[in-house]
């Protein structure tokens, strides 16, 4: 049963498309209609779409977006963390469904393809919009000379003596 | 609208680096720097924004190319442009 078929309003026009309301809660409204199952696979299929589309939408707006500005980060870190949050109830579902179904080696299956995507959203989370100086890859070299423009420890650009 | 007046800054890691390019290459920074210091975004300096270290240090991050392999990332605070470092693009990645 679609969203607005359950009344909600359709999503706001924007450059994330995502429902307003988190998936999570959308999970609970639609499993009073479906059996559990289906719900559940629908669910996670819904999920998969909105990693893709995250993916897409990051690439156009973030990753090679020379016009970035704050509200795209905002946009990008706000989506992860939805998409994050979003699957690991996902997974808890899965769990709760296959302990009660009898079935847990097919809901852990799925719970690990699910685990797999969240390592890679959270580093994501942690690479974009985590501290600078805990990045394993960025050069200590460059957060050093952040450090010294922090701390004062400037030269003027034309100081005789260097060669610059 | 007119350029902002800058004023040009350098880290002491930018000298650090600066000191160990070779003859060949300091020669070619320096006639970068003039082209800089008059516009550090001229065209011809190919500047560009790293968005990555421009999310994470919360500032836009720039780069631009001296030579094929020869960046410079600089900041910009208010009016001060505060050159970080130079070297090959792995000073940023």
């Amino acid at each position: 049963m679609s969203n607005q078929e359950l009344g909600f309003k359709p999503a706001a026009q924007g450059r994330f498309q995502r429902e307003i309301t988190p998936q999570s809660y959308r999970l609970l409204w639609q499993l009073r209609t479906q059996d559990e199952r289906s719900w559940l696979e629908s669910a996670f299929q819904d999920w998969l779409r909105n990693l893709s589309q995250h993916e897409a939408t990051s690439q156009r707006f973030v990753y090679q977006n020379q016009e970035m500005n704050d509200l795209d980060l905002r946009s990008h870190r706000g989506s992860l963390c939805a998409l994050i949050s979003d699957g690991e109830f996902l997974a808890m579902q899965y769990l709760a469904f296959g302990s009660r179904a009898g079935n847990s080696d097919e809901a852990e299956a799925t719970v690990n393809m699910i685990d797999q995507k969240l390592k890679i959203l959270l580093n994501t989370l942690f690479a974009w919009h985590g501290s600078l100086n805990d990045q394993p890859d960025v050069p200590e070299s460059f957060k050093q000379a952040l450090r010294e423009v922090e701390d004062g420890k400037v030269l003027d650009f034309d100081e005789p003596g260097d060669g610059v | 609208m007119a350029a902002p007046n800058y004023v040009f800054k350098k880290t002491l890691q930018f000298r650090r680096a600066f000191s160990a390019l070779s003859p060949a290459e300091k020669t070619l920074a320096e006639k970068a720097f003039k082209v800089f210091k008059a516009n550090p975004f001229d065209p011809s300096l190919k500047p560009h924004k790293i968005n990555r270290l421009s999310s994470l240090h919360k500032r836009t991050v720039h780069s631009i190319s001296i030579a094929a392999d020869l960046r410079v990332v600089f900041i910009i605070k208010e009016n001060i442009v505060f050159s970080l470092d130079i070297g090959s693009h792995d000073i940023y990645k």
